[in-house]
């Protein structure tokens, strides 16, 4: 009898659910690409049922029900927290303690009358495990290490908000931590605050925003805001921060340090915002890499697993890759807490004796992180019939062969195949895809397919053989989470006058033989793709390659700004029809834009879609 | 009438609770730049 566990994340944001089997990660997937809420925090309900009809398994079935944190111990440190924030904090006071009272210092209840509601059976025992030990097994348990050191940075969980482990082959061990209210992910998220985006899904954009600034801020930031220590730890000054009393990040003193107010949502980028950009980052990244010197001195371990929502700052686990701290490392696709879901099965699993079975093959243990849903073709046929397309289903070579002379000729591609990605990236079964070659093609993609921002960059996804020709990589990048520079030898010479570009303007600046996919500072957020990882899209990067000589493609997600990434078949069509994408090869059939009808929808879809 | 009882408790109640808490012992340990090598706080395995 197999022994099946079901992990949980939920009530903050990004929801999800993932089912281990002895050990083995079955299935898992966000709540979000499901309800089309982005970074949906309910009950993972939609996530739970696929996840249970992945495995062909009812809920009886499941062994353990693992949760993704200790709500009690959460509780106390809220009550903590509005204890001290007295007497400033009655506005938040009052708006989340009846919710705290009734059902979330018992979220691990609610959780079990939720999967009592989903009629799939007699709810199984239910466990909770702390936030940071679910994100440390998230991090260590699917890695091919048999032993690493961890390192596990975020927002805040209960206590912990930056924890340090060792993990032996089914084993983690706590070395230390740093707790609430000092925390990195919520520094950079006070940041990203300031600088007008959204906390908890804006951070990226100002990781994209960093290169066209100067960190002219950092020392201000070192000065004035967080103490560092030369073991990487820290302490904030909360003199400048408003998330303990209030419901936003930053307050009057945070405004005059830096010599005004907030950025206003959408308003205007200027230099300032450029430079707390980079000026953040640089110091994220003295942090982390004092961390990362410090768990390697306690472990004496040569490789590095890393999650929490820090670890998905591609460009400091990059600074980290090229610094060999550590020989290699390992960052959880699913960092956030989407994986928290996933840490606490594997967790509860370890515990209850299961194996690591993918050690020793050289390989992980997440399937390239494809774990979420699958559709046949069928499905898709009377989907597409449904709709009244017009489509063609050519063999599977020739599919390949039509993407790739639609790449090469400028087009923009839709590629809908196989199981959905768990974590944030789309890695090439849920992606849109461009010739990185062109240089109009970044400006196309964010303007007329994602209507996005013209500043943010694309990334490539590159063949594993291939990607030392074009990126300074010092490791593979499987799962988009390191950044690296372009190769010098794929480095174009730009006019004397575009070195005094700044700001936006350097967007304009001819950088290398990749420009849509070429950062500012010459970088880039790497997808190396292996056969054994992912056998189609390998496919089609070959015979692009085959054709045109460049292995690499840019690779963005299957979505509009604002919207998950797409799930279902009508998902990608409904995505394919409002946008300027040009062609849809979904499973095995093949739709141009051009030969579609007209496509009708009551209202604007765009004001549905909440900005991001 | 429920905002109204938690005015008067956050008040009346947790305020004085709490800047005594804070006094006496900060949970939060929000002193900036203490006298400190390190603020990494070792976890004890029994």
């Amino acid at each position: 009898m197999p022994h099946l566990v079901l992990g949980i994340s939920s009530y903050y944001h990004d929801s999800a659910a993932a089912l281990v089997e002895d050990g083995k990660v079955i299935a898992a997937a966000q709540e979000e690409r499901f309800s089309r809420r982005r970074h949906d925090p309910s009950f993972p309900a939609q996530a739970v049922k696929y996840c249970l009809q992945e495995s062909g398994a009812k809920l009886d079935d499941v062994s353990t029900v693992a949760y993704y944190e200790d709500p009690r111990l959460k509780f106390r440190r809220v009550l903590a927290t509005f204890a001290t924030a007295v007497p400033y904090g009655f506005a938040a006071f009052s708006e989340a303690l009846p919710a705290w009272l009734s059902w979330k210092r018992r979220a691990d209840d609610t959780v079990r009358q939720e999967l009592a509601g989903l009629g799939l059976g007699p709810v199984p025992a239910l466990s909770c495990h702390r936030h940071h030990e679910s994100h440390a097994a998230s991090a260590f348990f699917p890695s091919p290490y048999e032993s690493a050191a961890v390192l596990c940075v975020d927002g805040v969980g209960e206590w912990a908000t930056t924890t340090l482990w060792h993990g032996r082959d089914r084993q983690l061990r706590q070395l230390a931590e740093i707790r609430f209210p000092h925390s990195l992910g919520l520094l950079y998220s006070a940041f990203t605050y300031f600088c007008g985006f959204k906390v908890d899904s804006g951070e990226y954009k100002l990781m994209g925003l960093a290169p066209y600034g100067k960190p002219r801020f950092a020392d201000v930031i070192r000065k004035e805001l967080i103490d560092i220590k030369p073991d990487g730890s820290f302490r904030l000054n909360m003199r400048y921060f408003a998330y303990l009393h209030g419901q936003v990040m930053t307050g009057r003193r945070f405004e005059e340090l830096f010599r005004g107010p907030r950025r206003s949502p959408e308003g205007p980028l200027t230099e300032r915002e450029f430079d707390l950009a980079a000026s953040i980052q640089q110091v994220t990244e003295e942090v982390v890499g004092r961390l990362a010197r410090t768990v390697r001195r306690l472990t004496g371990e040569r490789r590095l697993c890393l999650a929490g929502g820090v670890a998905l700052n591609c460009v400091a686990n990059g600074k980290l890759a090229e610094q060999k701290v550590f020989d290699e490392i390992w960052v959880q696709p699913a960092a956030g807490d989407a994986g928290g879901a996933l840490g606490a099965a594997l967790s509860a699993a370890m515990e209850r004796g299961a194996s690591r079975a993918h050690l020793g093959t050289g390989r992980d243990g997440m399937a390239g992180a494809l774990l979420g849903p699958e559709y046949d073709d069928e499905e898709i046929r009377g989907h597409l019939d449904a709709k009244e397309l017009r489509y063609s289903r050519p063999e599977p070579d020739a599919l390949v062969r039509e993407v790739v002379t639609a790449l090469e000729g400028g087009r923009v591609v839709g590629w809908f195949q196989g199981r959905m990605e768990f974590g944030p990236r789309a890695l090439g079964n849920r992606s849109i895809l461009g010739d990185p070659r062109d240089p109009d093609m970044q400006t196309t993609m964010n303007l007329k397919i994602k209507f996005r921002e013209s500043f943010r960059p694309f990334a490539p996804s590159v063949l594993a053989s291939d990607a030392r020709d074009y990126f300074r990589l010092t490791q593979d990048s499987p799962y988009m989470l390191l950044v690296a520079d372009i190769e010098h030898s794929k480095r174009v010479d730009s006019s004397p006058s575009a070195a005094h570009a700044t700001g936006l303007d350097l967007l304009r600046v001819p950088r290398s033989v990749l420009p849509a996919v070429t950062h500012v500072d010459m970088s880039a957020r790497v997808q190396t793709v292996a056969e054994e990882d992912n056998p189609t899209y390998h496919r089609l990067l070959s015979a692009f390659k085959e054709r045109t000589g460049c292995p690499v493609l840019v690779n963005t997600s299957f979505n509009v700004r604002g919207e998950p990434i797409v799930n279902t078949p009508a998902d990608a069509v409904t995505c394919f029809m409002r946008t300027d994408i040009d062609m849809l090869a979904i499973g095995g059939f093949l739709l141009r834009k051009e030969e579609q009808p007209a496509w009708h929808e009551n209202g604007d879809w765009r004001t549905e879609i909440p900005l991001d | 009438m429920r905002r109204g009882v938690l005015f008067l408790f956050y008040f009346l109640v947790l305020t004085p609770f709490g800047l005594l808490y804070r006094i006496l012992h900060d949970p939060l340990r929000r002193e900036f730049r203490p006298d400190a090598q390190s603020y990494l706080i070792r976890v004890r395995h029994h």
